[in-house]
């Protein structure tokens, strides 16, 4: 655990405000970007990103300080999430309509650089809703995965602390995720090979 | 980076496709820190911090208010104590020494008592006056005694003017 962390931990169990704050404001944005990831719906990944957060802080004085806080978050996030997935019975969406809600908030964190030029915008445009369509194509906990491993950057073996699942599980899953990405980015149009130069 | 996603992508399908799968792994991992990162509504944490301060988890003031206000008070008396200690002492000094402070600190404390006492004595002696008259005030039969008595009073004065007129008027005659 890191030591800017472990100050804050101790300092909001101190009852500081600005500790929970820091530890809001530094973890929001992963923890709703794996919850959102699993759940395909803005608003409601923002509700169990609360509710993650209302968990974690409630029950503070039971975290052991001796592990990563950011492990020990994410597997609040994502036994909430995993809870309410079984309780729902999420349906799996299609890759059309994946992202395309109504009022476009499912795709409105793909921001573009200001300097890229128009060609690049819609490139990179088209390229990151390609992905999130095919990620959000994928079972959740194989979306999760993904997001562990490769946005956040964790080991096999802290994924496998965060889910709790066997080690061979999460290689397995990590795999099959892959190629399903892989699968549904070449049927979008994405392939490298044989359909090369026909997106853009 | 951004300009490097179509690149990474392509790459990635390509590893993929040839069953590379360290190589896959590691553009994969270059292609999702090149996506923008999904963003919550901005009032999320102040909703969230609100939740808390209902639960009662803030301390009413934070620790680091106090230890500041510690840390200064003390600090002022260490300055205090260094910028005044040779004031005192030197006149200290220049009244006689030790003996005079003790006397004058003796004869300080002789007349706060004195005067506290007194005051003490005073404010109680009045006090008990006090409380007899609104005692006694507080019943109504003595507000009516004190109503009749300032009517009888009243009357009588009135009596004795119209004597005093008709002695006057008899005078003249």
């Amino acid at each position: 655990m890191s030591k800017r962390d472990n100050s804050r931990v101790t300092r909001a169990l101190s009852g500081s405000q600005e500790a929970y704050q820091r530890l809001l404001e530094e973890y929001q944005r992963p923890v709703f970007s794996i919850i959102v990831r699993m759940v395909r719906d803005a608003g409601l990944a923002e509700d169990l990103t609360q509710e993650t957060f209302l968990k974690a802080f409630r029950s503070l004085d039971s975290f052991d300080q001796s592990r990563k806080f950011s492990s020990w978050l994410f597997s609040i996030a994502h036994n909430t999430t995993i809870d309410h997935v079984r309780r729902k019975q999420l349906p799996t969406v299609s890759l059309d309509s994946a992202g395309d809600s109504e009022d476009g908030a499912g795709l409105a964190f793909l921001a573009v650089a200001p300097d890229a030029s128009p060609e690049e915008a819609l490139t990179h445009h088209d390229l990151a809703a390609a992905l999130e369509r095919a990620l959000a194509g994928l079972r959740p906990e194989y979306a999760e995965v993904l997001v562990l491993r490769f946005q956040q950057e964790m080991s096999y073996e802290e994924i496998s602390g965060v889910t709790g699942l066997v080690l061979g599980t999460v290689k397995t899953h990590i795999y099959r995720a892959r190629k399903e990405l892989a699968a549904a980015l070449e049927s979008a149009g994405w392939d490298p090979g044989a359909h090369a130069g026909s997106r853009r | 980076m951004k300009r490097n996603l179509k690149r990474s992508t392509q790459g990635w399908l390509e590893h993929e496709r040839r069953g590379r799968d360290a190589e896959a792994e590691i553009e994969l991992g270059r292609l999702f820190r090149a996506l923008p990162m999904p963003k919550p509504s901005s009032d999320l944490a102040r909703r969230t911090l609100a939740r808390l301060a209902m639960d009662g988890r803030f301390a009413n003031r934070p620790h680091w208010a106090y230890r500041w206000a510690v840390s200064a008070a003390l600090a002022v008396s260490g300055l205090a104590t260094v910028v005044f200690s040779p004031l005192l002492i030197s006149i200290v000094g220049s009244r006689g020494g030790a003996n005079w402070l003790v006397d004058t600190a003796a004869g300080l404390l002789a007349t706060a008592v004195h005067r506290f006492a007194t005051g003490y004595t005073l404010w109680g002696t009045l006090a008990r006056v006090g409380g007899t008259a609104a005692e006694i005030l507080a019943t109504p039969q003595t507000l009516g005694l004190m109503l009749a008595t300032v009517l009888f009073g009243m009357a009588t004065f009135r009596v004795l003017l119209g004597l005093t007129a008709l002695e006057r008027s008899s005078n003249h005659a």
